[in-house]
């Protein structure tokens, strides 16, 4: 059997034109980006749009990979840019509308943490943690699922998040010790 | 990073949780691949990426912006060196009076019918 061509090569041939190369790239990261897309926007339709979004930037842009991070790092960053892009839009859009002007005195972390049942505990952890993510600001929502659900390190993280070493570990320092406040919210001031 | 920093172990079983949670089926990401493969348009040209990545780098409008500065900078030195007195001479020199061909003739006079 031969060995799978690495990644560097099908973007060699999809930068030469085949089609079928960069069908191969999508075909292998789809499921990082889709989870990445999911986790960041919360909505799964939405989510496979901006993946596939994400995607068609990346061929666009293939020209401009010069192969310094590896390619799912690259796309990572891409995906990362669009997602937070349809936050902020997303933010704008609420912000025009009456809602927002009601929800003034408030903020999405206090209305996403306030959907919480009675008894949260009775939740799945994953569950929690999601609801917990969907009330962080979006740089420590995006920072935390790369690290932790995607599995980046920090090196990748300074690559797709176009940022130090320093910025990387303090965000994720605050994004962590965030994230946990919310998870004690939810569970009602137990222990976490 | 001290392990200080790290989350609560339970939490990051949940979030590696959350890949799996999302995680298409084959038959999905194949949908996907079709998607995304119906929507590509023929690459720009080799020619207009070059051009694109030129512009990339960071450095390249921050010096732009040095060289258009010295380019004006060297003008105003040239401009401080010139003769004011040609200048003086050449905006005070009188300018050739053109008299009309009948003194007697007003000016802004109708044509006559």
């Amino acid at each position: 059997m031969s060995e799978p061509r690495s990644d560097l090569d099908l973007v060699a041939g999809a930068r030469a034109g085949r089609r079928d190369d960069f069908a191969e790239l999508v075909r292998r990261h789809h499921p990082a980006i889709l989870g990445l897309c999911v986790s960041m926007l919360g909505d799964r339709e939405e989510a496979d749009d901006a993946a596939q979004e994400a995607f068609l930037k990346a061929y666009r842009s293939l020209g401009r990979f010069q192969g310094d991070s590896a390619f799912s790092t690259w796309v990572y960053r891409i995906a990362s840019n669009h997602c937070l892009d349809r936050l902020r839009k997303r933010a704008r859009e609420k912000s025009d509308s009456l809602e927002a002007l009601l929800e003034a005195g408030g903020d999405a972390a206090e209305a996403a943490l306030g959907q919480a049942p009675s008894g949260a505990q009775a939740l799945e952890d994953a569950e929690l943690v999601e609801r917990a993510l969907s009330a962080l600001p979006p740089d420590y929502r995006l920072i935390l699922v790369l690290r932790e659900t995607q599995g980046l390190d920090y090196r990748e993280l300074t690559q797709a998040l176009d940022c130090s070493l320093d910025a990387v570990k303090t965000r994720l320092k605050r994004a962590r010790r965030q994230l946990e406040q919310n998870l004690r919210h939810l569970l009602g001031g137990s222990n976490v | 990073m001290s392990e200080m920093d790290d989350l609560d172990p339970r939490w990051q079983d949940a979030m590696k949780g959350l890949s799996a949670r999302h995680a298409p089926t084959s038959a999905q990401t194949e949908r996907f691949v079709a998607a995304v493969m119906a929507r590509l348009e023929p690459r720009p040209s080799p020619w207009l990426e070059a051009a694109r990545s030129l512009l990339q780098p960071r450095w390249l409008v921050p010096a732009l912006g040095v060289g258009l500065a010295s380019v004006f900078l060297a003008i105003g030195r040239q401009a401080d060196t010139l003769d004011m007195e040609v200048l003086v001479g050449a905006a005070s020199a009188p300018s050739e009076l053109v008299l009309p061909a009948e003194p007697a003739r007003p000016l802004m006079a109708p044509e006559a019918p």
